[in-house]
């Protein structure tokens, strides 16, 4: 029973926060380069980590959809499985989930720092709304830094699929390019990034949100963190299903 | 004017038990008790940081505890509060730190910005540093900024939590002499919360004693001193 009530705290917080973001929106002018600065501190320099991660996502999805289809299924539709699963799915999971672990739990630690060292209370006691210094400028950056990064994921896994499937002698570039056009929706690629602009706001909210719950004390700001990344993973995995039900389905 | 009622704060356990208090304009209220008492938390429920479960707070008439967003706004740019450890903007250098609340509630042209955050560092007697961020200061230069940050603006009622407290004699005795000279040079309303009695005996007008969730003295400084409690002359041992 005190878990569901806490569960329902929360998660009543966490929406509340999310509806302050959008009142302080109207303000969204007087961040501008805040938010520039932050689409730096989110995308730039997440890109090492995301085009890592996608380089071997992408080889994993060409030799493992090969390998499910080889005996049934023309090898044509190798590019077709590999481009699709990439766009739609794994490059706006995969690089949410890697981003949620580098950003979230970045901003949770700062503004659970900004928390406990009094700065948040300097910021209210001059009457500017944290919401509005710190939620909106990240939330923002992220929302637009995640689709950039997921395109580049995408690029690079689809590329790095179709170079290891050429090079092992499971399909050839050509076949594999084929396939992937032929196939190509449109939809499957923005659908993917509208998922992950969404997954930009769980993972960035999620971080401001436990950054501002932040207790006093020791355990404080490790405790937020955890909890930030813990939460925006499995917010992420919850809207890939809901967005992709509504839309895919 | 600000006008406390009743206030009354609790946490985990009572911490205000029902506190009244009138601070005037252009006094140098000091609040002294021990490491513990409350002394922030009466502070902060003060500027309308952290609500109380019951009283009234009012700032020159506008409510500060009735829960009006708009109210409290025009309340706070008649305040400023120096934090016990500073609270500058990490990511902000110290020029941007004392030029924030400027840019965000007058419209103040560039220049006008420039000269107010360079009177401020004049006023703390700390020059050269704007472009410095706060992990470069010393405590003491903190001090002297966060002090900059919360003058800048000319509020009316500035509020000090433990001004002089982790500093060396030295350099607290400066801090000390500079509220003083401040206070006299600006003729604001000063109330500074502490447990060091070399800077009450300095400065303050008044004293408010708080202890056990309440005060328990609110008078002269030589009043205070002929208290026959044994608490207070243990203030005097420790202190000369
Ligand atoms: N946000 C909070 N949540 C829970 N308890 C708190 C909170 N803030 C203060 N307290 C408790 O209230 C009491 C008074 O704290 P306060 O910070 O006002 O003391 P203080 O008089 O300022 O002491 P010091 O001289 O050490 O700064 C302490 O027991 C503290 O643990
Ligand atoms: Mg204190």
């Amino acid at each position: 029973m005190r878990i569901f009530v806490s569960i329902f705290e929360e998660a009543g917080g966490f929406i509340s926060s999310f509806w302050k973001t959008l009142i302080y929106l109207k303000e969204i002018g007087k961040t501008r380069k805040d938010i520039v600065f932050q689409i730096n501190q989110i995308g730039v320099n997440s890109l090492p980590l995301v085009i890592f991660t996608s380089a071997f996502l992408g080889m994993v999805a060409a030799v493992q959809t090969a390998y499910q289809i080889r005996d049934y299924v023309p090898l044509i539709y190798l590019g077709a499985g590999v481009a699709k699963g990439v766009m739609i799915e794994l490059g706006p999971v995969i690089t949410g989930l890697v981003v949620a672990g580098r950003v979230g739990s970045g901003i949770a630690a700062e503004i659970g720092t900004m928390k406990v060292t009094e700065q948040i209370d300097a910021l209210e006691v001059m009457g500017i709304s944290p919401y509005r210094f710190l939620f909106i400028p990240r939330v923002v950056a992220a929302m637009i830094a995640l689709p950039m990064l997921t395109i580049i994921a995408d690029i690079v896994a689809i590329f790095c699929g179709m170079i290891i499937s050429h090079f092992t002698g499971i399909a050839n570039y050509i076949l594999f390019t084929r396939g992937a056009r032929l196939f190509f929706l449109p939809k499957d690629l923005f659908g993917g990034l509208i998922k992950a602009s969404a997954f930009g706001i769980i993972l960035s909210l999620s971080g401001c949100f436990y950054g501002m719950e932040t207790k006093r004390g020791a355990q404080g700001v490790g405790l937020s963190t955890t909890k930030a990344v813990v939460t925006a993973s499995l917010l992420i995995l919850l809207f890939d299903y809901l967005l992709g039900v509504i839309i895919f389905g | 004017m600000i006008r406390v009622r009743d206030l009354e704060v609790n946490f985990d356990f009572p911490v205000l038990k029902g506190v009244s208090l009138d601070i005037e304009d252009e006094e140098f209220l000091v609040i002294l008790g021990k490491s513990g008492s409350g002394k922030t938390v009466f502070i902060k429920t003060v500027v309308g940081l952290i609500r109380p479960n019951r009283g009234e707070v009012s700032i020159d008439d506008i409510s500060v505890t009735n829960g009006e967003p708009k109210e409290l706004l025009k309340a706070r740019k008649n305040i400023g509060f120096v934090f016990q450890g500073a609270a500058l903007f990490d990511s902000l250098t110290v020029f941007e730190n004392i030029a924030l609340p400027l840019r965000e509630h007058f419209s103040l042209t560039k220049k006008e910005i420039k000269d107010k955050v360079k009177k401020s560092l004049e006023l703390v007697e700390l020059e050269g540093v704007e472009k410095l961020y706060p992990a470069q200061l010393s405590g003491g230069m903190k001090k002297r900024v966060a002090i900059a940050r919360a003058i800048a603006y000319e509020p009316k009622y500035i509020f000090f939590d433990e001004p002089t407290t982790g500093l060396d004699p030295e350099t607290a005795l400066k801090i000390t002499k500079l509220l003083k000279d401040l206070w006299k040079k600006i003729k604001g309303t000063f109330i500074a919360v502490t447990h060091d009695f070399g800077f009450t005996e300095e400065v303050a007008t008044r004293i408010a004693w708080l202890k056990g969730g309440r005060f328990e003295f609110v008078g002269k400084v030589n009043e205070f001193k002929k208290l026959d409690v044994k608490e207070i002359q243990a203030y005097f041992v420790k202190t000369f």
